[in-house]
């Protein structure tokens, strides 16, 4: 049996081995934490149904490794052409998810797809297709010297997609702007076309902001974090459930704090691992989200050509950022931004498109491929 | 420096810059474990104690059901209404705890609007966990109407709830006093029942509590601690009893009646079916002490009101003798001037004279001490044992043992036991010296009713888990006769003659035969039988050819200014015939079938009443009697000499023919054509003035003559 696994893995299971290693270790922390941290709601909502949450999350954890294994059978170049494609969706799917989409948390950030009635969120498309679609574009500029219209070309989609993200989700789109931002950078973009882009974001951001669905949680969770003695009851009870974990946590299942955390299996799903796992559990996730930042990066320097490269250092940053920005809300270092802690958090859509993009990384770490094509 | 450098070179700078994030949030996580203070405190001391606490969820009680379905005890929720005023967001509450105090103060009427919400502030502020919102608990219509007000609504956002309405489960009888000793009720304190079938039967409606810890969360959402045993109780079982709710007020409105004629003490009526010894009625009313009700049920005198018998025991000892052939049924005793000294004490006959030389059988049916003295002088004085040994074939000094708590055993003396004088046999051949309980008599009379075969008193059938019998309790019939076939036809004659012109003629009745035995006891007063103060019964059964039902009715104590009228005939007999003559019109099983007599004109052939109507009408009256002459066509018929159906044509612009319709069925046939109809006689139409199949003309009479 372990032989024909370890036969089939090798067959089948591609690319970087160490990043596969690292999703597994998530996925199955993953289960139990969000396991343990539904247990109350299960009981408020579901009339003390615990599997419920487990086997739906589980189902969509398995998900999310089925589309990692789609999205790395296909050869990464194929990408530079979905990503444009997956651009023009997401513009139109934004629109309607501001206007039409179902109303969670007082912000329509979501669409809900008819037949499967399963909420999704266009936001998490739109980043995967925006990041992809920019490594392209820089890579085709790596060669030529900069001219205005390019930048403008990729600054306005820039603009355009975190400006539609911003109207009803202003981490996200802060998020992607720097992850953007980032790959730019990485990406060998003259100085003064950054300083530019950040303007141009800023401006258009807050343009977007102030008529937007979220300019007052902003304001006020800005006005929280900033004001030491009014901790917010979240981050107050988050708290708690670090100081409650000590260096080796109260266990797997045994979180005291899931009581009275709001979206303890999402949001603040990091309180309840260090709650769980202790100062030890949080490092390790920690490190295991940096290690995966570096394995993302070794495509850089081991692909010949540069869309490989940044396509995989853009996914992995956005990955990783997101979770430590998570991290950093759970701890109090930023103020509450709703962000869920990628592939660990329950939640449908974000699972899915985050193994996606591992897929895509995987895909990339896996075969050089032939970039003159693009 | 080449392209790919300068992209490792500046995702590094990258790395570094998310590694330190990494740092500063791991440095941040420890400080926030055990440096960081808020308001003196460190962060792991404000951990909020869990509300833990034990939590039994009580099982539903098991119903009790009538035989016929009816309820007689069931467990019906009442609400205890609270809040939990902190779970409501800020908004939420400030917006909705006045339109809450409007709503509470219309439902409890004790207090103004602005107090409960008052209240509620108040309870808010201090932050208490439970807000007691009225002493009264509310009823299941009031709860379903509370669960649509603001913070009961059902909703899954904890921010507008709080609302709590426990449910208290309390026990409702629908008939209220009826067989309330029978049916039993609970302890108020240990819910436990404390008497009747609810104590008999505790285990089996009990049902099992659930019991663990939970913890409570946000919103009262209660929570098992760890993986413990669900919380789900085991619903108590139903209980079938073999009672039917209308003998039931046949019995107590009947008994009632006479305790109120005779302003008796206290009163008892059994009835049982013979075959099956299945309690149909129950009924014991005393009289209250208290006040409200005149009688109220607070003694189960039919299981546990011993006494002296009295007369209605002068069967055991006339099957006894049969039993020994030491008489026979015309054996001519002289009972002379209806008294006797015997060892010092005067054997006295009701009938005052006495009744001079008379049979045994009329020794029964008068109901004479001293023929029953003297008939057992003769033959049992010497063998005293014998006479205990078929009392004990009888049954007669045991419980019965029904299925319920509380049945007192009966006290009967032995020969060799202390208190056993010269004179005890005498007594106990009329019903003295002992102590029995109706109940135990009236089976002993039901053997008889059944052929000799003694029936155990059953009041539940069946054990029922939702609708499905968990226990079933078969009749337990006695395997062998307590007396000879021959002796029992003996006995049942003599019961038959009790009514057809002893001293129970008075309730004799042309339609079913009734057979029985009066008793009167004297009763014990400061340790003397006194003379006027009477326990009176009847015991008998019905319809005495083929007994279905045995009954005993006791009266005791009544008062009543002719003494000579404080008889067990004039008392216990007339309240055992009216509930009989009730039982016989409702159960038309123990009717003697009708014989159609041949030849008789009037019944046969069936006079043809309905000889025309609509169709459909007279198909619906045909269904419901199962007369399968139905018209087998449509719209309206008349009925032909042949018995067939033939349809009348109907035409707008003539004249219907409306012979042989009712006049409810010609009116409107007429009147719809404009005529103007006068009538004249009763029954159905027999002429019409104007020939059917004519042109109409409006505003034209018709006469109709009726009488068919």
């Amino acid at each position: 049996m372990t032989l024909s696994i370890r036969e089939f893995a090798r067959d089948n299971l591609k690319g970087d081995r160490q990043i596969w290693w690292i999703v597994l270790f998530l996925s199955i922390l993953s289960v139990l934490v969000v396991y343990s941290a539904t247990g109350t709601i299960a009981y408020q909502k579901m009339g003390g149904n615990t599997e419920a949450y487990l086997f739906k999350h589980g189902a969509l954890v398995v998900l999310g490794l089925g589309c990692m294994f789609l999205a790395h059978r296909i050869n990464y170049i194929h990408y530079a052409r979905l990503s444009k494609f997956g651009l023009y969706l997401s513009v139109p799917l934004l629109v309607w998810a501001y206007f039409k989409g179902t109303n969670l948390n007082d912000a329509s950030r979501w669409i809900t797809i008819p037949i499967i009635n399963q909420t999704f969120q266009p936001s998490d498309l739109a980043k995967l297709a925006l990041i992809s679609n920019l490594a392209a574009m820089l890579a085709k500029r790596q060669r030529v010297p900069y001219e205005p219209q390019v930048l403008v070309n990729m600054i306005g989609w820039i603009g355009c997609i975190c400006a539609l993200i911003v109207i009803s989700n202003t981490s996200t789109a802060l998020l992607l702007g720097m992850t953007c931002f980032l790959l730019m950078y990485i990406g060998r973009v003259p100085r003064n076309y950054l300083a530019g882009m950040v303007l141009f974001c800023m401006v258009v951001g807050g343009f977007a902001l102030v008529l937007g669905q979220r300019f007052e949680t902003v304001i006020s969770r800005i006005n929280h974090f900033r004001d030491s003695e009014s901790i917010p009851d979240q981050v107050r009870e988050s708290y708690i459930a670090l100081a409650n974990g000590g260096i080796t946590g109260q266990g797997p299942g045994n979180s005291h704090q899931r009581n009275f955390l709001p979206h303890p299996y999402s949001d603040f799903i990091f309180a309840i691992i260090v709650e769980e796992y202790g100062l030890v559990g949080g490092v390790i996730v920690l490190l295991a989200y940096l290690w995966l930042l570096m394995r993302g990066m070794r495509a850089i320097q081991s692909s010949t050509r540069p869309f490989g490269g940044l396509l995989s250092a853009g996914l992995t940053f956005s990955i990783v950022i997101q979770a430590m920005i998570n991290m950093a809300v759970a701890v109090g270092l930023v103020p509450v931004t709703g962000l869920p802690l990628p592939l660990v958090s329950m939640g449908g859509t974000s699972l899915l498109f985050t193994g996606a993009a591992i897929g895509i990384v995987l895909s990339v770490s896996r075969d050089e491929a032939d970039e003159s094509k693009l | 420096m080449n392209i790919k450098e300068e992209f490792l070179i500046r995702s590094r700078h990258a790395f570094y810059f998310l590694m330190l994030l990494g740092v500063a949030i791991i440095g941040r996580l420890i400080y926030m474990q055990y440096f960081a203070t808020f308001k003196g405190k460190h962060w792991n001391e404000r951990i909020e104690g869990f509300q833990i606490r034990q939590d039994t969820i009580r099982a539903k009680r098991g119903d009790i059901y009538a035989r016929d379905g009816n309820l007689l005890a069931t467990s019906l929720p009442t609400y205890e209404v609270g809040i939990d005023p902190r779970v409501a967001k800020d908004d939420y509450f400030n917006s909705k705890v006045d339109s809450l105090g409007m709503k509470l103060s219309g439902l409890f009427r004790d207090k103004s609007a602005r107090e409960y919400a008052g209240l509620l502030r108040a309870a808010r502020q201090s932050n208490r966990k439970y807000l007691l919102l009225n002493r009264r608990r509310v009823s299941f219509q009031e709860r379903q109407k509370m669960l649509t007000w603001p913070f009961f609504r059902a909703t899954k956002k904890l921010s507008a709830r709080g609302g709590g309405l426990r449910a208290y489960y309390e026990r409702y009888h629908p008939y209220g006093q009826m067989a309330l000793r029978t049916v039993g009720d609970l302890n108020p304190f240990t819910r436990m029942g404390q008497m009747g079938l609810e104590a008999s039967f505790q285990s089996e409606l009990a049902g099992k509590n659930a019991v663990g810890l939970i913890e409570v969360l946000a919103g009262g959402v209660k929570k098992p601690v760890e993986d413990g045993p669900d919380m789900k109780p085991e619903p108590g079982l139903d209980l079938y009893t073999t009672l039917d709710v209308n003998f039931q007020d046949m019995a107590e409105t009947s008994l009632k009646k006479a305790l109120d004629k005779y302003n008796a003490d206290k009163g008892c009526v059994i009835v049982m079916e013979v075959q099956t010894g299945e309690i149909r009625a129950i009924a014991n009313l005393t009289r209250n002490t208290g006040s409200g009700q005149v009688y109220i049920e607070n003694f189960n005198h039919a299981l546990a009101g011993r006494t002296d018998p009295g007369s209605t025991f002068k069967l055991a000892t006339m099957m006894a003798l049969l039993e020994e052939k030491a008489i026979w049924p015309e054996k001519l005793i002289n009972t002379g001037g209806g008294s006797v000294r015997y060892h010092g004490v005067e054997i006295v006959d009701a009938k005052r004279g006495g009744a001079g030389t008379i049979t045994a059988q009329q020794v029964f049916e008068k109901s004479s001490n001293v023929g029953i003295h003297l008939m057992m002088q003769s033959y049992f004085y010497s063998r005293p044992d014998l006479y205990c040994r078929y009392l004990r074939q009888f049954h007669l000094n045991q419980p019965t043992g029904i299925h319920m708590k509380g049945e007192a055993p009966p006290v009967m003396r032995n020969p060799d036991m202390k208190g056993w004088s010269k004179t005890s046999l005498t007594f106990m051949s009329y019903g003295y010296e002992m102590q029995l309980t109706p109940l135990q008599m009236l089976t002993f009379y039901n053997a008889v009713a059944n052929n000799g075969y003694w029936v155990r008193p059953q009041l539940v059938k069946q054990v029922k888990l939702a609708g499905e019998v968990v226990q079933e309790m078969a009749p337990y019939v006695a395997p062998t006769p307590i007396a000879k076939p021959e002796t029992i036809k003996k006995v049942r004659n003599m019961l038959e003659g009790v009514v057809d012109h002893g001293t129970a003629k008075n309730i004799k009745n042309p339609n079913y035969t009734i057979a029985g035995k009066t008793g009167t006891a004297q009763k014990i007063y400061n340790g003397q039988y006194q003379q006027g103060r009477y326990y009176t019964s009847f015991i008998g059964y019905f319809p005495a050819n083929k007994p279905k039902y045995s009954m005993i009715t006791m009266i005791d104590n009544p008062h009543g200014d002719n003494v000579d009228l404080l008889y067990a005939g004039s008392v216990a007999a007339p309240v055992f015939k009216e509930i009989a003559d009730r039982i016989y019109a409702y159960d038309t099983d123990i009717h003697t079938p009708f014989r159609v007599q041949k030849g008789n004109s009037r019944l046969s052939p069936a006079p043809m009443l309905a000889s025309a109507g609509y169709a459909n009408d007279l198909h619906t009256i045909g269904t419901e009697l199962n007369i399968d002459s139905e018209p087998a066509v449509e719209g309206w018929v008349r009925r032909k000499q042949d018995g067939n159906w033939q349809s009348i044509a109907v035409r707008k612009d003539r004249i219907p023919d409306v012979r042989g319709l009712s006049l409810r069925d010609a009116l409107p046939l007429l009147e719809n054509r404009g005529l103007r109809v006068q009538v004249e006689g009763r029954g159905k139409v027999m002429t019409q003035s104007i020939e059917p199949g004519t042109t109409v003309a409006t505003n034209k009479q018709i006469a109709l003559t009726l009488g068919l």
